[in-house]
């Protein structure tokens, strides 16, 4: 049982979740803005070790070492005629050949050099924050001027028209609908990937609940609640809800460029809508909305929930003498939906719901602030 | 005279229905003033005009000696415009507490970075949550400090908007849209004391939009009379509660 439920790359992607369920509830749960493009911002991470890192990882391979960056392209060059490291890294025509720059060449001269792969994982990492804040500040730019409705739609199609059209039907930004090899850090990339991710899933859940904690924590609770009355007593509702979803995306992006370092071939398409923003939604729903320990009690039940239906998807589906139709196929999507709707049910606010803000310890001051009874 | 508000000549429409049509209202500095009218009269659209929830369709409005017609809510607030709403708009997820303290606006915890630093803002926050523990031991709130505001009943609701109205620190004007609807007598002439203590003490200015005038005409020194979105009658409370158009509106309406 351990085997197959607590392996690496259950547990990468069970810490991925967390961080990007945390994140999304911070934007949705606590601060009311439904953020249905979340995918677009997980994607963002990835792209970073993708497309960006992997064009900045060769053009560090060819300075440092030129003559072995030459006699690679010439190699290569017999399985791609005329290729250019450009190409090669950049416009992936060939995938096969994206496969061997990375992990024949790029791979081994970066994990043999220590001090300069460090530089790249820090270079890259800041790659990440900046274009999760571009990315941001563009769907920040929606968020301040639309009603809630009309923002979920803008964002789901602003992320769909970014992971499915423009980064899958472009070659030359993330390797299209071949997609690419990420450049993977240390001799061992599942492991850097498990503690990267498992250390940014506890990093982000202490921030969230220090957050939430704290006047600000009010403030987009208020904000959530009735957005003319938390202007009316003096807040800029635009800036509250930029400050979040800047800070939002930043932890979505890194989530993703730790998941992609297990996931080290994929197209955009591996960061769709279903499993990078309906998950993430239906574990906060689960969890508790606005709640952070519900954030990764949802996406722990889920994504355990999810793993068992799909390990006893073959004898629950001859249980039902389904054979091998769609609908068994199907099965643990159409367990999930039943789950969400059972869950909805019997815990409309989730396994646990929210609570107040503890800012100070609110007994102590009722305790000796005895109040001017007029 | 010294007026801290003045309304010129506002109108706001809404479809055909002029709500407000033509109003001109200055509220002097210093003084309780009442805004009275029967029901549908435009008083609440006046308070939702000058607090920038609506935006008019003609007139300006002059708050502290500046035009203030086209600024946000926000900015209102923040040169010391502050009001509270007829139907409570309560924070439905925050505490009693909670609601009260985030009528007070500053705090430097506000952020997504120095909000996780409480050094920062303890000491902002202590002040505050002290200040809201003493308004709503004076609501008779105290004893839901940590009910949400679906717990309440509608005068404890009220009391609750009442109570972060009198939270933000200093405001000039204080806007208030029958504060007293649904809260039994004798709470309501405790809040009309106070407001009368706050505006002897500190020299608070208000502007009171109320229904029960038998209680408020007592505390007031100045009144205002709408009907039909226009201004029909102003002076002293009793003389403008005497005054045969507004009695005529009353009965008419
Ligand atoms: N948002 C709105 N949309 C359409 N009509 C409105 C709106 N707000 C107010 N009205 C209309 O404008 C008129 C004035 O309403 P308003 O609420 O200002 O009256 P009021 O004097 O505050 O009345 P009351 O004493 O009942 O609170 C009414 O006829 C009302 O129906
Ligand atoms: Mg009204």
């Amino acid at each position: 049982m351990s085997v197959w439920i607590f392996s690496d790359a259950f547990l990468i992607t069970l810490f991925s979740f967390i961080t990007v369920a945390i994140s999304l509830n911070l934007e949705a749960g606590f601060t009311g803005i439904p953020n249905f493009g979340k995918h677009v911002f997980v994607f963002v991470g990835a792209f970073a070790a993708q497309g960006i890192g992997v064009r900045i990882a060769a053009w560090i391979y060819e300075k440092v070492e030129p003559q072995a960056a030459q006699q690679a392209l010439e190699h290569l060059r017999s399985m791609v005629p005329g290729a250019t490291w450009k190409s090669l890294v950049g416009a992936a025509a060939d995938v096969d050949a994206n496969r061997i720059v990375v992990n024949n060449y790029l791979r081994p001269f970066f994990v043999s050099h220590v001090g300069l792969e460090a530089l790249l994982v820090v270079l890259l990492l800041v790659v990440t924050v900046a274009l999760a804040l571009f990315f941001g500040l563009i769907a920040s730019y929606a968020a301040l001027r639309l009603k809630e409705d009309y923002l979920a739609i803008l964002l789901l199609s602003f992320a769909e028209l970014m992971v499915m059209v423009l980064f899958y039907q472009s070659q030359s930004l993330n390797g299209g609908n071949q997609g690419l090899w990420a450049i993977t850090f240390t001799s061992d990339p599942v492991k850097f990937a498990l503690i990267g991710s498992g250390a940014l899933a506890f990093i982000s859940y202490l921030y969230a609940e220090r957050l939430a904690n704290s006047p600000m924590g009010r403030a987009m609770r208020a904000v959530r609640d009735d957005d003319v009355a938390a202007s009316v007593f003096g807040r800029d509702i635009a800036v509250i809800r930029l400050k979040v979803i800047l800070v939002s995306s930043v932890l979505a992006g890194l989530a993703g460029f730790f998941f992609i370092q297990n996931a080290a071939l994929s197209t955009s398409m591996t960061f769709n809508r279903v499993i990078w923003t309906f998950l993430p939604w239906a574990m906060i729903i689960l969890g508790g909305m606005a709640n952070n320990l519900g954030a990764v009690v949802g996406a722990i039940v889920f994504l355990i929930g999810k793993r068992l239906f799909e390990y006893y998807q073959i004898p629950i589906s001859n249980a039902l003498h389904l054979g091998s139709s769609i609908v068994s196929a199907l099965l643990p999507n159409i367990f999930i939906g039943i789950f969400i709707i059972v869950i909805l049910y019997a815990l409309p606010q989730g396994i646990l719901p929210e609570k107040p803000s503890k800012t100070v310890k609110f007994e102590e001051i009722l305790e000796s602030e005895q109040g001017e009874e007029a | 005279m010294d007026y801290i508000l003045e309304a010129h000549d506002l109108v706001k429409k809404f479809g055909e229905l002029r709500a407000l049509d033509g109003v001109t209202i200055r509220v002097p500095r210093g003084m309780v003033t009442l805004l009275i009218g029967p029901n549908g009269s435009g008083k609440t659209t006046f308070i939702n005009t000058v607090s920038g929830v609506y935006k008019p369709d003609a007139g300006r409005v002059i708050f502290d000696g500046e035009d203030i017609t086209d600024l946000p809510p926000h900015e209102r607030f923040r040169k010391g415009l502050v009001r509270s709403f007829q139907v409570p708009r309560l924070f439905t997820g925050l505490t009693v507490l909670e609601n009260t303290a985030f009528a007070r606006y500053g705090n430097p915890g506000e952020g997504v970075i120095s909000g996780i630093l409480k050094k920062i803002w303890l000491g902002f926050e202590t002040q505050t949550v002290r200040k809201a523990v003493r308004l709503i031991s004076f609501t008779k709130l105290r004893h839901l400090w940590d009910k949400r505001p679906g717990e309440l009943s509608g005068g404890q609701m009220k009391l609750l908007e009442v109570s972060r109205v009198m939270m933000p620190d200093q405001p000039k004007l204080v806007l208030m849209d029958e504060p007293t609807s649904g809260v039994f007598p004798s709470l309501a002439h405790e809040i009309f004391r106070y407001i009368r203590r706050l505006r002897e003490e500190y020299g608070m200015t208000f502007l009171i939009v109320e229904h029960r005038l038998d209680i408020a005409v007592e505390y007031a020194d100045y009144a205002y009379a709408m009907a039909y979105g226009k201004v029909v009658a102003e002076g002293k409370p009793r003389e403008v509660l005497e005054n045969p158009k507004v009695i005529e509106s009353y009965l008419g309406g």
